[in-house]
Order: C-alpha cells, then structure tokens, then sequence
C-alpha cells in the first residue's frame, strides 16, 4: 500500500516538473521574436528580371530572418493560381507575387483575402480583388524617358525635325506593365505626326523579336529605330537585323538603326555597353524586394497604419529604387520606383544591378 | 465503247481530285501566296520568302519531330522543353571554355537522352505517351531552369551560330537543313523498313505486333529520333539568336501539333507524310509573317491568327469529306 502511496507522490512530482517546462518553454517561446512565413509566387524564373526580382526578395527575407516558399508557375497563368491556393493551404503570413496574368490571378487574390492572409504583389498589379501594395516601376515615367530619348536620337538624325518610322516590339498585350510601357512612348511620340510607329506583340520571348524584326525590316527597309519593353529582345533584335540587312552597323556607324527600350539586366547593359543598343531606361528589379519586405513586415505588426500614404516621396541616399512615388490607383496603393536612362558613357557604372555579380 | 470511254474518264477525274485533295495544304498555300500577292506589300518578295523560310526552319525541324511520333500514334509533348534544354547545355557548355565540337556533340546527346527516356517510359514502364512526355515536358525544361538559374547565355562562338545564322552560297543554312531533313525524313518513312513500321505500328499496332514489327525498338527509336530532332532545334534557335535561354520556345509543341495537323497528319496515327506537314508549318509560318507586314493591331493579332488556322482546318475537313466521297 505504501509502495503504490510512494509512487502515486513520484508521479505528482513528474507531472508537475513537465507542466513547469511547458509553461518555460511557453514564457520563452513568446519572449523570442516571432519568426515570419513569406510566400513568394514568381510568374516565371527563366528570365534574368525575374530571377532578379526573386532573389531580391529572399535575400531581403533572409536578412530579416523570415523563411519564404518560392513558388515558379512556368508562365501559366493557371499554375500561379494553383501555386497561391497552395501558399494559402501552408498557412503564410504574406503573400507577395509577381502576376503573371493580371485577370488570372484575381481569382487566388480573392480566396487570399477570404482567408485573411495579406496580398502584395511586385511589377505588375492584379484586377480585382484587394491588393496591400504593389512595388513596381514607374512603368509609363520608362517608356516615356524611351520616348524622349528616341525623339532626340531621330531629330539628331534629321537635322532637328521629328521624324521616322519606329518599330516597337511589346510584351504581352493586355499586361499592365506592357500597357504602360507603351502609353509612355506613345504619349511623348505621338505628338509629332512625321514619327510613324509600327507596334507588334513580341510576348516577351527572344526568338519572336528575331522574327519582327526580320518582317518589319521587309516591309520598312527605311526603319529607323527600335523600342523594346525589355532586354530579353535585344539579341534577337540584333540577329534580325543582321539577317534582314547583311550586316549590323553600330551605334555611331552609318545605317545603324536605334534600339533602346527597358530593363537594365546584364545582357541589356552589355549590349549598350557593346555599343549594340543605344540605351536603355534602367528599371532597379533587384531592390523591389528591399523596398516591399520591410513594408510587409511593418503591415503585418501595425496594421495599415504603418504603410506609406498616397502623395508621399520615398527616399534613401544610394538607393537605385529612390526617390518612389506613392500614389494610389483603382488596383490600390502602389509605391512607384524610381527609372532612368543609361547610355553608353553610364552603362558601365558599377552601381548598376545588371553590373552586380551574380551571387 | 462509249461506256468505257466514260469510266476511263471518270476513273481519271477521280484519279486527279485525289491528288488534288491530298495536297490541299499546298494549294490553300499557293491561293494564300496569291492573295497577299496583291493585298499585303512586300509579300511575293524574293528576300520576304527567305524570311518566311527563315522563320519556318525552327519550327519545321520540330515538326518532323513531332510527325514522326504522331505518325506512330504517339504525342510528344516535350519537343519544346527538349529543344529549350538542348540550346542551354551548349551554351553553358561554351560559356565554360569547353570546344564547340564537345557543345554540339552535348546538345544532340541531351535529345537523344531526353527521347530515350520517353521511349522508355512508353514501352518499358507502359506509360500512355501523352503522360510520359508531359512529365519530360515539364522536368526537362524545370532542369534548363535549374542550371543556369533564368540567366540568359549570350555572345556565342561564330562558328558554333553557323547552323542558325550562316549562309552558304548566299542562301541562310538554316533554310538548306530544312529541305535536307525533309528530303531524308520523306525518305526514311517511305522507302525503309523503319518508315513502312512507323506507319504500320500507327495504323493498327497489334497488326504490327503480329506481322513480327519489333514494337519496343520501333516507338523508341521514333522517341530518340524525335529528341534528336528537337535538341537539334534548339541548337540552331541559339545560333539564330546568337544567345540561350531556358524560356526558349514556350508554347512551340502546340504550332508544332497544328502544322502537323494542318498538313494532314491525323492524330490517330498512321496517316499523313512530311511534305503536307511542312505544307502546314509554311502556312502557319506565312500567316505570322503577313501578319507582322501588316503590323495589325497587337490586341488581334491572335484572333486574326486563329481565324486564318481555322479556315485552313475547316478546308482540310471539306477535303476529308471529298476525299471520302472521291473514294
């Protein structure tokens, strides 16, 4: 009978000690910082801006000490719903994306929203449903600097007249960033009504700006500049003209057509830097995640109080994002970065995130 | 007298709607060609038929590909990854110091790799093609992406960008491997053993397997030729455009299965032959281009597109009819 007294006291005791290191590692667990789950929806990681705009983003994570899920939907708009639903499934605190397809993706926004779960997206905005934010370019200030540029280039040309025939090869149509891409150049060119402009959709893929190029160069041999939505175009632009023309005349060299357009990655700068292109409007993609992960992080602690107000001017000293603007637009708040135009005489400035090493 | 004098000329009505009928492709290309003759400027060019040639090279090589395997009553839906995967791994190859010849000789391998695999999942582990090349579809261009991570490889040997950029004799290379590979493609499935199997497999394979037709050595021979095919591609569209990228020809397996199918290859299997199908990749190949002359609005230019696939398709479809009623 003792026995069995003895060991009913030795239990009590066992219980008692394994309740208080509940209760410590409880005390200790709310004492730490609480460490944060990010997931990451990327359209697509087979471009160089892409993968860009995706490391940014995980190695800003990674110095704050969040753990993401990257997600790679291989340009399907379907799959980046699919892939959401999953990030929705594993219980993130934020989702940041890089949409794919505007329309598409709306339908996970939703279901994010549902399940209360902050949505923020990167580059391009969404069509319905409630975005926080979107860190993106100020895509229509780009194409407008492209405009401008390509004007003073034709004018030196033609002795100070605005004039010429103008290839632009487009991204996706319907697509924000291609839309604004193009509204800026159109709103600057289009003022002058001897600039003629030849617009084709080049669904961001290289070999579609060889085959434009080629065909446009047929129908107008007298073609005087290109303007491209982003770099992956550049080698087939320059493969085109070659094949369309026998050879490719440099920047400087007589017959050489314009090219300039958007972006700024490695192979765009080298190709300004080369002499190839004449420039390009440098948009800052390795730093859209330093901007967007600390905003999440303030949201997520303080709520959208903490997030910067429309009309606000974002600045700090050395940063290629900086000055952005703040404005809000039908799809939400969006932080506008800053762009600008890089010739040859600037391309080689190491500051540049196409110049950075590649980790 | 007169009765037979009737029949000889009726059987030889039949005789030439037959041959008509069986290369519709290339008379709806020529009533094309003479349209845009007068509509679209520029079009019945000599330098804008080189284009169209150009253009049509790539996308050609694959159609063979792709022939080949729905001539056997197969789908291959990895033709585009293993093209992307192919044009990588020489220019990864080249980037890391490495000759030409051992890139060149590395691109054709990886087809060859890629198609074994699929020859093998078919036969051996009895996979249905259609999910066998899906999983290659996906994986083969998921390593492209792995192994250079999105970068894209730029500034290739001269020497190595000969296939898709040179020209021998003032005509682009390109445009002369495209009529080699059709000629002894065309060759191979008619005058060889290989070819009468391919066909006979596609039509009825266990007549095939009862005829004695080896069916595992056939079908995977057909998968290897077509990553071959398809590594060879991609090996001339990094040439063309002097760069690689693991994005290289997204979407390129669906304007492959529509020439194809334009060009008569029937998805059955078994029926259909090469020159059709290049008849097909030609007049998918000259609607892009004259769309592009054209510079038709960038919001429809797909509609545009669609709409001229379907009238070639519905054309085919009343050629079946007639071809059924010429029978």
């Amino acid at each position: 009978m003792g026995k069995y007294i003895l060991k009913g006291v030795t239990s009590m005791k066992t219980i008692k000690w394994v309740l208080l290191g509940f209760m410590l590692i409880g005390l200790m667990s709310y004492g730490a910082e609480k460490r944060y789950l990010f997931g990451y929806s990327a359209p697509g990681l087979g471009d160089e801006g892409q993968f860009n705009i995706q490391a940014g983003f995980v190695e800003k994570c990674k110095e704050l000490g969040i753990d993401v899920i990257v997600t790679d939907a291989r340009q399907d708009p379907n799959k980046q719903v699919e892939d959401i639903r999953d990030l929705i499934a594993r219980g993130v605190d934020a989702i940041c994306a890089v949409p794919q397809d505007s329309a598409v993706i709306s339908v996970a926004v939703q279901e994010c929203n549902k399940a209360g779960i902050p949505f923020f997206t990167i580059d391009r905005g969404v069509t319905a449903g409630t975005v926080v934010l979107t860190v993106k370019a100020d895509n229509v200030k780009a194409g407008r600097i492209a405009g401008e540029a390509m004007l003073r280039l034709l004018q030196g040309k033609y002795n100070g007249l605005a004039k010429g025939t103008i290839l632009e090869i487009r991204g996706q149509p319907g697509q924000d960033v291609a839309e604004q891409r193009a509204q800026g150049f159109h709103e600057v060119l289009e003022q002058y009504p001897d600039i003629h402009i030849i617009s084709l959709p080049g669904y961001w893929k290289t070999e579609e700006g060889f085959k434009i190029t080629l065909d446009t160069l047929t129908a107008h041999p007298d073609l005087d500049g290109i303007y491209y939505h982003a770099d992956l175009y550049i080698p087939g632009i320059v493969e085109g003209i070659k094949a369309a023309k026998g050879s490719f005349a440099k920047v400087g060299e007589p017959g050489h057509i314009f090219i300039l357009g958007i972006d700024g990655n490695p192979a765009g700068l080298a190709q300004v830097k080369d002499k190839f292109a004449d420039g390009v409007v440098v948009q800052p993609l390795r730093d859209y995640g330093a901007l967007i992960v600390p905003l999440i992080v303030a949201y997520l602690e303080k709520g959208p109080e903490a997030l910067p107000k429309p009309g606000e001017v974002l600045v700090e000293e050395g940063k290629a994002w900086s000055p952005a603007t703040v404005v809000r637009t039908a799809a939400g708040i969006e932080v506008w970065t800053n762009v600008f135009y890089v010739d040859y005489l600037t391309a080689h400035d190491p500051n540049l995130w196409g110049n950075r090493p590649r980790q | 007298m007169q009765y037979t004098f009737s029949r000889v000329v009726g059987l030889q009505q039949r005789q030439l709607l037959t041959i008509i009928l069986e290369n519709v492709v290339w008379i709806i290309l020529c009533i094309f060609a003479i349209i845009n003759a007068f509509v679209t400027p520029k079009f019945l060019t000599l330098l804008n038929i080189r284009n169209i040639l150009i253009n049509a090279s790539i996308l050609g090589i694959v159609v063979i590909a792709e022939s080949l395997c729905l001539l056997s009553g197969h789908l291959d839906l990895s033709v585009e990854s293993t093209l992307a995967f192919g044009a990588v791994i020489g220019a990864l190859l080249l980037r890391n110091n490495l000759p030409v010849p051992i890139a060149i000789v590395s691109v054709l391998l990886s087809g060859v790799a890629v198609g074994f695999l699929n020859g093998l999942l078919v036969r051996k582990v009895g996979l249905n093609a259609f999910v066998a090349t899906l999983i290659t579809y996906i994986g083969v261009r998921g390593v492209a992406l792995g192994i250079v991570e999105g970068k894209t490889i730029w500034n290739l040997p001269v020497s190595y960008c000969f296939l898709g950029a040179g020209t021998l004799f003032q005509i682009p290379v390109q445009i002369l491997v495209l009529i080699l590979f059709y000629i002894f493609f065309h060759w191979l499935l008619t005058s060889t053993k290989f070819g009468r199997h391919v066909y006979l497999i596609g039509d009825n394979p266990v007549a095939a397997w009862a005829r004695g037709v080896n069916l595992d050595r056939v079908i995977i021979s057909v998968f290897v030729i077509s990553g071959f095919l398809s590594a060879f591609a991609g090996w001339m569209q990094s040439g063309r455009v002097n760069s690689a990228t693991p994005n290289f020809a997204t979407g390129m397996v669906f304007d492959a299965m529509a020439s194809a199918i334009i060009g008569g290859v029937s998805l059955q299997g078994g029926v259909g032959s090469l020159p059709m199908a290049l008849g097909g990749v030609l007049l998918l190949t000259s609607i892009n281009n004259v769309l592009n002359l054209h510079a038709v609005s960038p919001y429809w230019i797909q509609t545009i597109r669609a709409l001229m696939i379907l009238l070639a398709v519905l054309l085919d479809s009343f050629k079946r009819r007639l071809v059924r009623y010429a029978g």
